[in-house]
């Protein structure tokens, strides 16, 4: 019994290392992880999806919730299996594999909180909604896009949620405060997989890989946890077991400054959300069908360039475009692949023209949408104040 | 030794980190009002920014600047965005910027390359300018 518990966990602590180095973590910048992870397993991957799971995309970029992933991070669990086995059966010590595991998971998770931390505290992981999600009714929404965007609404709540992501990764960051960064870690991302389970939002397989990680970091603390929470009992809750020699440590310490300084700030180095004139674009948000609408009620426009037609029935049909403010000029393509021209003339007073064809002149006013209670911000700490 | 390591450590992981597009493929489909019946065709043929989510396939994006005119004291940027997957360029998106009378003021009188190119850097950061040509439409 006592030899399973340990091949048990060599197997988790493998696959749980490996499973660091090949799901391509998603830092803006360079791909090298996941081109590393393409030339090993594109192959393997492609023959099992086709065999047993004919209906999945065919593009294999091992993103959350494919059936790609799941198929990776099976092979690597296999893999581990098998590996740990041969080097049980030669009875090789397998010391080091816990010391790396204790060693390197705090810097993975504490990576990953701080960046989803200050993607939050930049509001660009829950952006405000849009206009064309703002005039959607209630219903029409699916749960994932109607959670997403009404965590968007408050930048109260992503700050707060950002901090305690940094903070809990701060403390994972040293050995002192390690055991308290877990504490936090782990309530952060069950509750991160419950909503994902919860809302549908397809990111479920990370986060509960993520949590595995968490879970087997507080294991060796659980009775020590229990001693003192529970029991109220007088313990010590160190962590300074598994320490690797100097050398490797720092080793680890300098590949994680690294990854932060060079791919995790690098849209923030290259000015990406510069927010002027020059990226701003020239047309409203939304605007209002004037006169005769042929079925149309509104017309949005996306920040990342699509342009949304809403009908009277409240379906929104959207389109991808280019602008050509030369030539006074949208070229709008469909998912098809179609593109087709629309010419645009834009009044004093902000209307627009839209010459869609020879048949079809849409003309638009602008709506004033940031004004809707969505994007209120307010606080009231009584109902007495609300008029 | 180790203290100092730890200090630069901390100052460093205050003051950097964030990399934008934290949404998944689906969602930031969906904010765009797409419909889920297009959204396969979108994944498999990687259309438009679907890739941008990163919870995805990084995609690295090179964009430069090779010509810009000067129109009735407009000036109109010409942008070529070159979106590469897996180190090959899938997609060419071309934007003109026409910038308003105002903003084109600090343009209109710049006349050679070099102080064009400077100009510009300015406030195109990210942006590649190798070759820029200047073409003075209003010139007789």
């Amino acid at each position: 019994m006592h030899r399973l518990k340990i091949f048990s966990f060599d197997v988790i602590y493998l696959f749980c290392i490996v499973s660091f180095v090949f799901i391509p973590l998603t830092l803006n910048g360079k791909d090298l992880q996941f081109q590393f992870s393409l030339i090993l397993f594109e192959k393997l991957v492609y023959i099992i999806q086709q065999q047993f799971f004919p209906n999945a995309i065919s593009n294999i970029d091992f993103s959350s919730d494919t059936v790609a992933l799941n198929i990776l991070l099976l092979i690597l669990f296999l893999s581990s299996i098998v590996l740990i086995s041969v080097l049980h059966l030669f009875k090789i010590k397998l010391t080091i594999l816990r010391k790396l595991f204790f060693n390197i998971s705090p810097y993975y998770i504490g990576l990953i909180l701080l960046k989803y931390g200050l993607d939050k505290i930049a509001l660009q992981q829950f952006s405000s909604p849009e206009a064309n999600i703002l005039y959607t009714p209630f219903g029409y929404l699916e749960k994932d896009i109607l959670f997403w965007s009404t965590v968007g609404t408050s930048k109260f709540y992503n700050i707060a949620l950002g901090t305690i992501e940094i903070i809990a990764s701060a403390f994972l960051f040293f050995r002192k405060t390690r055991l308290l960064g877990f504490c936090f870690a782990i309530g952060i991302v069950l509750n991160i997989l419950i909503i994902n389970l919860g809302f549908d939002i397809s990111v479920k397989t990370l986060s509960a890989f993520l949590l595995v990680v968490i879970l087997f970091n507080l294991y060796p603390f659980i009775k020590p946890l229990y001693s003192l929470f529970i029991q109220n009992k007088l313990v010590q809750l160190g962590y300074n077991t598994n320490k690797l020699p100097l050398l490797y440590h720092n080793v680890i310490k300098i590949c994680v400054l690294v990854l932060i300084i060079g791919f995790v700030s690098y849209p923030y180095l290259m000015g990406i959300f510069k927010n002027d004139e020059y990226s701003m674009p020239i047309f409203n948000n939304a605007y209002k069908v004037e006169g005769d609408s042929k079925n149309y009620k509104r017309i949005f426009f996306h920040k990342n360039n699509y342009i949304i037609f809403q009908t009277d029935k409240d379906e929104m049909i959207d389109y991808h475009y280019e602008l050509d403010t030369l030539k006074k000029r949208l070229i709008l393509q469909d998912y098809q692949r179609h593109q087709f021209e629309v010419t645009y003339e834009i009044g004093t007073t902000g209307k627009i023209k839209l010459l869609m064809n020879k048949n079809l002149i849409l003309n638009l006013m602008p709506i004033v949408w940031q004004n809707l209670p969505a994007l209120k911000d307010g606080l009231h700490y009584t109902i007495d104040e609300i008029k | 030794m180790r203290r100092n390591m730890k200090s630069i450590f901390i100052s460093m992981l205050t003051c950097l980190c964030f990399t934008g597009y934290g949404q998944t493929k689906l969602i930031s489909y969906k904010s765009h009002s797409g419909n889920i019946s297009n959204f396969r065709k979108a994944i498999v043929n990687n259309l438009f920014d679907l890739h941008q989510s990163n919870f995805g396939l990084v995609t690295s994006y090179n964009t430069k600047v090779d010509t810009v005119f000067k129109v009735n004291g407009h000036l109109v940027v010409c942008k070529i965005t070159e979106h590469q997957v897996d180190g090959k360029i899938s997609k060419v998106v071309y934007r003109k910027d026409t910038l308003s009378l105002a903003s084109s003021k600090p343009y209109i009188k710049l006349k050679d390359e070099k102080s064009m190119k400077k100009a510009l850097l300015k406030n195109y950061r990210g942006v590649n300018f190798n070759k820029l040509t200047i073409i003075d439409k209003n010139a007789h």
